[in-house]
């Protein structure tokens, strides 16, 4: 099981997946294609080279020694970026960034606790004023006002 | 000539006053921040200031937004040098060879040749402005769908070559990057493609997110976890000038850089991000040493910045000299100037001699003011690189964020810039290179819509691309080079991509 | 010592005392506005809507005494603002500034058979700000001089002349096709990213009309470079005195403007209606608003809200009738 062979297969089973979604938009004529045509086309050409890995895959990097020590790290960083997605317009931009840096630095980096105050409240603070203030783009203020 | 350098006095005269000089300043500085913040660019720079401008008189308003728009290209190669972060969407191609060179610590050099390289190009490209911006405005309107899409197919050709490993892999990356750019309403029959209901995706996925993503968030989340972080090389004062050799390498990208990023500038409806793509490419296919490029070439350097500055500046020549926007910028910059009831056409030239002289002249002097301000900043930016990265880490995180947010004030463009960090952190873990995706994404919308709205015009018949001369040559230049690529294959001899590929596998 | 503490005492329990008061009376007579208003502009900056709606807030910020603020909200056409206006809390604090596309959008839904964004029914129209009629723009070189010319042409050859227009069902698209159908004639329609990619391929001879803003046209028109055959309103253009209406010349029931109204979620109270009625009466009649449009070469046409319902329920019958005529293309 190579690096390869995985996103071969990865490749095929989403160019697959594009070919049934798309049967919904007609295909028109070649002398005329309509909205279904290209990504038609993509994903078979995706599908072919994610073939071509598959069969030569062979001699790639085996999955297994692919390391992800940093695996755990990033997916907390992701779970931050996710939640100042769902989160940032209901409860607000400061209070969004002071939760995530509280727990970027206080948590995975284990800073000592001022520290983490202080950067934490004066990023947090800060860059609202800098874009908020300053620059004139609206940062969302969540249900409290805040 | 003689009348166009009264007419420079003209522009120099108005430009050297206090107010105006002010403003060139301002927009300058504005520009650089808007440019180093991941996520925001000049656009939403310039929008934030356009409500300002409505107050001072045209001359002012149209330096200081100017200023902001080519300012921006000066300091987005910033952060993409020292943190692998494009500061704005153009400068991704800057962020694989600069923070390559940062890493081995030659990050003084490479934000130097990027500053000098920029302020080249862009005064270079003023002067192409000044002197050919009619002629090269009526060739430019001569593009029409037809000449676009063979055009970019001659592009997408050229970056079959743009980075080394496998072949399939990363014309794997495009087409994924295609597909991804495929999201969102298709622009010629309004049917929604791949939406799923979320409005906001009607319009796809944006280049800021996407670049953003894929190299920002994807390079902090592949970092920050490991134990054994990447030793920094620390730079020593000496270190931060370029050496004489780096800048003899450069002169040839920068100069290459410039021409194509100018012409593919003026060309209406062209990304800047289309020139630094192609000026990589091309640096690297006629480099002596390839396998350098991905390692830290200056070369990867100096070309790109130099060609999204002359792009930049390249986009404003159909737009003064005939009141037709290349972009959403020159869009904003046109209503910039309708506000004040002036109505750029094409007789924006001879009817506002002082507004476009001025702005001529304020460009010569906005690209000194940045060059001077950049230089010794380098020292200041460099020591960034200090910081310990734990604490950074995080800081860069949150720019990331509220940049990619404030770009169209949609939380789901932060959405989509976590969803590329996490496919760039897993693509890079299996190998693939991330920037031809960004590519594909780019360019998707602009090819299917060209090759439709081709068909369109001619009613199905495929002999449209040949019947037009500008279609013709791009369409032979493309074939050629696809034969010239396939030449080896025929001929049985180790193409020199193969040759390059083990050359990199036995280092 | 006792006596300056206890004299600070006193002091601190007359300042709560005041600031209680303040928060008391402030609470208790809450005329709107009390906070900062924001202004959806579901377009992108330098567009129509937002040079239209920068200026009013402006002049609306001088009469409310609270901050103005236009918030760009693009995407989709303007799909994507209009529908964060509609499920906005309708409390008076968000509104919106948009053009004529908000009644084709939900039609254009319809005719896909996907859930519409928003409903006409989710706004309060408050006032309308101007309306344009597109023009029938061509190149100096082409071969006719009056709609009749052009007409004729095109019986003679169907399906041959190229129009280009903003993107599939946006202005200019149907503009042309509520022409197109009243003439009983057949353009062959090549859409574009938006109003200035379609100015630029007529610039550039890659189609021979576009029914174009007359703000960006007239320049090309002074300087020679492009003519006008007619309008689309049901009286001639100011600044064009000369070119006849499409109604005038017996094309009845063709009437087009690109306007851009002002908006309150349909919720919201009528208090604050009323006072958003009276400012934006003033603002528009504002000389600061009325100079920066006249810049702009777009004509101020100021309806209060009942006027403008009536405006824009005809405005949308019609448009959606061409959008149904229209159909789907293919």
């Amino acid at each position: 099981m190579t690096i390869d062979r995985v996103s071969g297969t990865f490749f095929i089973l989403l160019g697959l997946f594009v070919i049934w979604e798309r049967r919904v938009l007609p295909l028109g004529t070649t002398g005329n294609p309509g909205p279904g045509y290209f990504p038609l086309l993509l994903a078979i050409l995706l599908i072919l080279l994610g073939g071509l890995l598959v069969i030569h895959g062979g001699h790639a990097i085996a999955l297994r020694s692919v390391k992800w020590p940093e695996a755990r790290t990033a997916m907390a960083i992701l779970g931050c970026c996710i939640f100042a997605t769902l989160g940032m317009e209901t409860i607000g931009y400061r209070v969004t960034m002071v939760l995530i840096l509280g727990f970027l630095f206080g948590i995975l980096e284990r800073l000592k606790i001022w520290q983490v105050l202080a950067l934490t409240l004066s990023l947090a603070l800060g860059s609202f004023w800098l874009f908020d203030t300053f620059l004139k783009v609206p940062l969302p203020r969540g249900g409290f006002g805040f | 000539m003689e009348g166009n350098l009264q007419n420079l006095f003209l522009g120099f005269s108005t430009v050297f006053t206090a107010t105006n000089l002010f403003y060139s300043l301002i927009g300058c500085l504005i520009g650089t921040m808007v440019g180093v913040l991941p996520g925001v660019g000049p656009l939403a720079g310039i929008s934030m200031l356009l409500p300002t401008t409505f107050g001072l008189n045209p001359a002012s308003a149209i330096i200081l937004l100017a200023g902001i728009y080519y300012g921006a290209m000066y300091g987005g190669s910033t952060t993409s040098i020292l943190m692998r972060i494009p500061g704005e969407a153009a400068s991704v191609m800057t962020c694989i060879d600069g923070y390559a060179m940062a890493q081995k610590g030659r990050a003084g050099p490479a934000l130097a040749i990027a500053a000098i390289g920029s302020y080249i190009a862009g005064t270079l490209s003023v002067v192409g402005l000044m002197f050919l911006a009619p002629p090269l405005a009526r060739f430019a309107l001569g593009f029409g769908p037809p000449e676009y899409f063979c055009l970019l197919l001659c592009g997408m050709v050229v970056l079959g070559y743009m980075t080394g490993g496998s072949v399939v892999k990363n014309l794997s990356m495009i087409v994924l990057g295609l597909l991804f750019g495929m999201i969102g309403i298709d622009q010629m029959t309004g049917y929604f493609r791949f939406s799923y209901g979320i409005v906001a995706l009607g319009d796809g996925i944006g280049i800021v997110p996407v670049a953003v993503g894929l190299f920002g968030i994807s390079e902090i989340l592949a970092t920050a976890g490991q134990t054994k972080r990447p030793v920094v090389i620390k730079p020593r004062f000496r270190d931060l000038f370029p050496s004489r050799e780096e800048l003899r390498d450069s002169v040839g990208p920068i100069g290459r850089g410039t021409v194509m990023g100018f012409l593919i500038g003026i060309i209406p409806g062209s990304a800047h991000i289309i020139s630094t793509f192609v000026s990589y490419a091309l640096e690297r296919r006629i480099s002596k040493h390839p396998e350098r490029f991905g390692k830290g070439a200056i070369e990867g350097v100096a070309g790109p910045e130099s060609a999204n500055n002359a792009a930049s500046e390249g986009a404003l020549v159909p737009m003064l000299a005939l009141g037709v926007p290349t972009g959403p910028i020159p869009a904003v910059l046109l209503a910039a100037l309708m506000v004040h009831g002036i109505n750029p056409g094409p007789l924006f030239i001879k009817e506002q001699p002082v507004i476009f002289w001025g702005l001529i002249a304020s460009m010569y002097v906005g690209n000194l003011v940045l060059l001077l301000l950049n230089l010794p900043l380098v020292s200041i930016f460099v020591n960034f690189l200090r910081v310990p990265y734990k604490v950074l880490y995080p800081t860069i995180l949150m720019f990331c964020v509220v940049g990619v947010y404030a770009v169209n004030s949609s939380l789901v463009d932060v959405g989509i810039m976590s969803i590329m960090g996490l496919l760039g952190y897993v693509l890079r873990k299996m190998d693939f290179e991330t920037a031809p995706m960004v590519l594909g994404v780019v360019l998707a919308p602009i090819i299917e819509v060209s090759f439709r709205q081709a068909l369109a015009m001619s009613n199905g018949e495929y002999s449209i691309f040949v019947q037009r001369p500008i279609s013709a040559v791009f369409l032979v230049g493309a074939l050629a080079m696809i034969l010239l690529a396939l030449k080896p294959l025929i001929m049985k001899k180790k193409d020199w991509r193969e040759r390059l590929t083990e050359a990199e596998k036995s280092n | 010592m006792k006596k300056t503490k206890a004299n600070l005492l006193l002091v601190i329990a007359a300042c709560l005392g005041m600031i209680g008061l303040f928060l008391a009376t402030a609470g208790a007579d809450e005329p709107y506005p009390t906070r900062p208003i924001q202004v959806f502009v579901p377009f992108p900056p330098g567009g129509v809507a937002d040079l239209v709606a920068r200026p009013f807030a402006a002049a609306l910020e001088k009469n409310l005494k609270q901050p103005v603020v236009v918030v760009n909200k693009t995407g989709a056409g303007g799909a994507v603002g209009m529908q964060a206006a509609a499920v906005a809390k309708p409390d008076g604090y968000t509104l919106m500034v948009a053009l004529s596309s908000i009644s084709v959008m939900p039609e254009v839904d319809a005719l896909f058979g996907r859930p519409s964004t928003y409903k006409l029914k989710d706004f309060a129209p408050i006032a309308l700000l101007t309306a344009d009629p597109t023009i029938l723009v061509i190149r100096k070189e082409a071969p006719w001089k009056t709609v009749a010319d052009f007409v004729a042409d095109a019986k003679k050859r169907p399906n041959e002349i190229k129009y280009a227009s903003s993107g599939v069902y946006g202005t200019m698209h149907v503009a042309t096709e509520m022409f197109a159908h009243a003439a009983g004639i057949k353009l062959r329609h090549i859409p574009t990213a938006g109003g200035g990619p379609a100015l630029t391929a007529l610039l550039g001879g890659h189609v021979e009309t576009i029914a174009g803003g007359p703000n960006v046209s007239i320049p090309h028109i002074k300087a020679g470079t492009l003519r006008v055959l007619a309008g689309w309103g049901n009286k001639r253009l100011a600044s064009l005195p000369d070119v006849p209406t499409l109604m005038e010349l017996g094309y009845k029931d063709v009437e087009f403007y690109i306007w851009s109204g002002f908006f309150a979620p349909a919720a919201t109270p009528a208090a604050a209606i009323r006072v958003l009625r009276e400012g934006a009466r003033v603002a528009a009649a504002s000389p600061e608003f009325k100079s920066a449009m006249e810049k702009m070469d777009t004509p101020i046409q100021y309806m209060d809200a009942p006027d403008f319902q009536k405006f824009w329920d005809q405005d949308a019958e019609r448009l959606i009738k061409a959008v149904r005529n229209i159909g789907k293309v293919q």
